[in-house]
Order: C-alpha cells, then structure tokens, then sequence
C-alpha cells in the first residue's frame, strides 16, 4: 500500500538558518508570504511581473513554461525561480537575501499630499497604531492602490524619501505617468486620511559606511532615495565629501532646492548642482546647463576615489557610468536604483 | 487562441489601464488584418516598421527627457517610468517601462512608441486598436520616420 503524502513540507532557508513548514502544494510565494516572509510581487503570484524571484538551491523542480520568458539564462544557472510558480511538493531548500527577513506588511494614513512639482507628487504615509518602520536609507516600498474606475488594485515600488531616523512613517515621491495605474490612482483618487497598505523595506540602495567620497546624480522622482539619504548623514554629522547632481528638464522640474542648498551649511562638505537641459537660453536661470551627464564631466574631472550612486531611468543610469568609468571610477564603485 | 481569449488578454488588466484595443469593436484579428494590409499597400512589413520605432525610442531615451529630432520636422521625446510592465502574451516576458512621444511639428500629430508596443508590432503585426492611447497608425509611422516606400 502506498505511504500517504505528507501535508506539509520543511523550507530552510539559507543553510538552515531558518526553517518554515508549508503546506503541500502552496505556491511557494504564498506559503512564504504566510510565514511572514514577503517577497516583492507586482501580479499577485500569475507569473507576470518577475519580481518574485528567489534561489532555489534544492527541490524546486524543473523550471515550469510560464517562468521561462521572465528567468534569463543567469537567473537559471544560478537556479532563480519564481516563488509564484514553485508549487510546495516536497522539502526545499533556499537562499534569500538577509534584509527580505525584516520585511513586514503595514497599514497606514495619508496624512500630507502636497505637490512637489507640476507631475511630482509628495505623500507622507503614518503607520497606523503608533507603529513603526524599521529601515535603511535608500531603501523602497511596495504600495498597493485601491480599485478605481474599473481598474484592479496594483502594487508599485517607491523610494523612501524621509530619514530612517522618522520611523513612525515614511515620505514618498511619486511621479505622473500619463497612463499609469498606480500613479492616477495616487493624484487623483487618494486622500488625505485614506488608509493604505504597503510591505518593506526593500532592497540594497545604501551608502557605504566608509569615509569614501560621495557622488550622487539623480533626475525626477529618484530624488527621493538620495533625500533619504542626505538627511541621514546630517543626522550622523557625516564629515566625508559629498557632491549631489540633481538633473531636470527646467526650473518647474525642481523641487527640494532649498532643502539641498540649506544642507550645504549643515553638512561641511556637500555640494548641490542642479542641472537643467532644456531651460530657455534667455531664463533667470544661473545654475548649470546641460544633459547631467555632460554637468558631472564638467564639475568633477577626475573622480577616481568617489563612490557612486545613480538612481534614474535606465537610460540616465548607462550615460552616467560610462561617464564616471572614464572619469576614473571602476564600475564596483558605481551602485545604482535603475528604474527597471 | 480563439477570438474571445485574445480579446480578454489585450483589455484592461493590473498592468494596462486602457488595455491594448482601446474603443475599437473590431476583433483583434480583424486589426492586425486591416494593418497589413496597410503595410502590403506601403510595401514593407512589420520587422521594417518595428525597427524604426526602435531607432526613434532609443534616439529619444538618449536624449534624457529632452525632444530630439528624428527626422526633419519629426521630434520625439522619452519619459521614463519605473519598473517593467508584462507583454499580455504571458511567454514573452515583461518590457522596460518608458515610453516616447513622436511628434510631428508642423500638424501637432503625435502618437507613443514604447519597448512593449515595438514587440506587439514585430512579433504579431498588432499595431493596438484605435482609442487606446499606444495606437500607432502604420501608414502615419511609416512616413513620419521616411520608411514608406509608396
């Protein structure tokens, strides 16, 4: 006679270093969002977002068709899977990055919505029941919006943009993408007082901890992991030499500038130069002209010794490491938030 | 697919607002059929016509969010988004999200090439149904970006 299958089955995580039951034929995302393990996911576990991926090191199976076209052939040789498409069959075994182990699920308020700019929206999110949020400087969040209009709930990542030292919530910087779910959703339905969900923290944007030279370069929206961050090393006094280049179309792009040009008296090596591209020739405009990249190559000639930082779009981010290679940094020291 | 699938995977869903047929009551086939037809009448073919939308999109990212001129009276501008967005054909993976507006100066025409909608193209002929905000018109690309032969 044949044994009866097991009901559930052991996941250790990182050699052992954790050990979770989950029940037999869970997915593998849900049995470890039950266990208070979230990992990020846009599609709610359908295979369509890749986000969930996580590495399998024994037990997971053959990659399933629908993984396919979201693992490229690194993902497989390093044997990431989609947690969404793993289904709990047997005892597995797996490596997740460290900081995933402190990533919780809170409900919070709006409290302040403001704009920043004419398509940048500012929110400061409070943690309901005088809770808190535990976080790293440069790190992100996963909000999840509300039906509207016939639109479905989604999820989307923001930078936190508030110091880890404002821990009863967090500050957000969101952009207006013409036809986007998420971003409408935020400038045009929510309201101050509405509750709202998120997970976190995620991910490894964070400055080193050494006396190295900074050099941050931004544009839009990425603004808010580098304001995170500056308002930490202000609360730590940091000494070390730091240059932010802010990149923006025109003046109306701007936002912070006074914040920024204000840290330069309170951190007693920080330079902030605002960039702007596409500023009419005749404007009041005194600052820095041109595409960012062309301002850094300008203002920082030999770079070799600086530690980079990059958060933009995948384009910005390309321009700007090939600019700071030849300028002298090695690409080890360039550490970037691209948009993708 | 049958007909009733495909028209399910290209409406609205949690990464498409508009969804990809817009307000066209046309049946998806019925779409791409009528666009190549536009295209047989232009004398090229999608691989062509996906090939200069690339150009244009990544002519337009390069320039960082500033317009650049495409082609003589012909400027397109990107704007970035974050993150990656899924093709609805669920094999083919996701697409960096950003996108760049074409615009013909002279008229104000404009229409909105993005990673996504250049894979739509090349891969299925499928140019989006009219209403949806990512529609590219094959005969107005085509000769917006100097590759239209007739």
């Amino acid at each position: 006679m044949d044994q009866p299958l097991p009901q559930s089955y052991t996941i250790s995580i990182n050699n052992g270093y954790k050990e979770l039951i989950i029940k037999h034929g869970s997915s593998l995302l849900a049995g470890l969002a039950r266990n208070g393990l979230l990992i990020p996911s846009a599609c709610g576990g359908n295979a369509r977002c890749g986000y969930c991926k996580v590495k399998v090191v024994d037990g997971g199976g053959p990659v399933t068709p629908r993984e396919e076209p979201l693992l490229s052939s690194e993902d497989k040789a390093q044997n990431m899977r989609l947690a969404c498409q793993v289904l709990v069959q047997n005892n597995l075994s797996l490596e997740i990055p460290d900081n995933l182990f402190s990533v919780k699920r809170f409900s919070g308020k709006l409290t302040k919505k403001d704009l920043l700019t004419y398509d940048i929206l500012g929110l400061e999110i409070e943690v309901a029941g005088s809770g808190t949020i535990d976080f790293t400087a440069g790190q992100y969040v996963q909000l999840k919006s509300l039906p509207y209009d016939g639109k479905d709930a989604v999820l989307r990542n923001f930078s936190i943009g508030s110091p880890p030292s404002r821990n009863t919530g967090i500050e957000l910087m969101i952009r207006r993408i013409p036809h986007g779910i998420f971003t409408n959703w935020a400038f045009d339905h929510l309201k101050i007082g509405d509750s709202i969900s998120f997970t976190g923290p995620y991910g490894n944007f964070k400055a080193s901890n050494s006396s190295t030279p900074l050099l941050f370069i931004a544009g839009g929206s990425g603004m808010a992991p580098v304001w995170s961050i500056l308002q930490d090393l202000r609360e730590k006094k940091a000494s070390r030499k730091i240059c932010f280049f802010f990149g923006a179309l025109t003046q109306k792009d701007l936002f912070l500038t006074d914040q920024l040009y204000g840290l330069q008296k309170e951190l007693p090596d920080f330079t902030f130069i605002p960039a702007l591209s596409n500023e009419p020739v005749q404007s009041s405009w005194t600052g820095e002209r041109g595409l960012i990249t062309e301002v850094v190559s300008r203002n920082v000639k030999d770079c070799k010794g600086y530690e980079a930082y990059l958060c933009g779009s995948p384009g910005m981010i390309n321009a700007c490491i090939k600019v700071l290679c030849s300028g002298g940094i090695p690409e080890k020291d360039i550490f970037f938030d691209k948009f993708v | 697919m049958s007909e009733q699938t495909l028209a399910n995977i290209l409406g609205p869903s949690r990464f498409s607002k508009d969804g990809f047929l817009g307000t066209d009551s046309r049946a998806p086939e019925e779409i791409i059929a009528e666009d190549k037809e536009t295209l047989v009448r232009l004398a090229i073919d999608k691989k062509q016509i996906a090939e200069a939308l690339r150009g244009a999109y990544v002519a337009a990212e390069r320039a960082l969010g500033n317009p650049v001129e495409i082609a003589e009276g012909v400027t397109a501008v990107h704007h970035d988004s974050r993150g990656r967005t899924p093709s609805p054909f669920a094999e083919e993976g996701t697409f960096q999200k950003g996108e760049a507006v074409i615009t013909v100066k002279s008229s104000g025409t404009s229409f909105i090439v993005t990673p996504l909608s250049i894979n739509l193209i090349e891969k299925h002929g499928f140019f989006q149904g009219a209403g949806s905000p990512y529609r590219i018109e094959p005969d107005l690309a085509a000769r917006v970006l100097g590759i239209a032969s007739k």
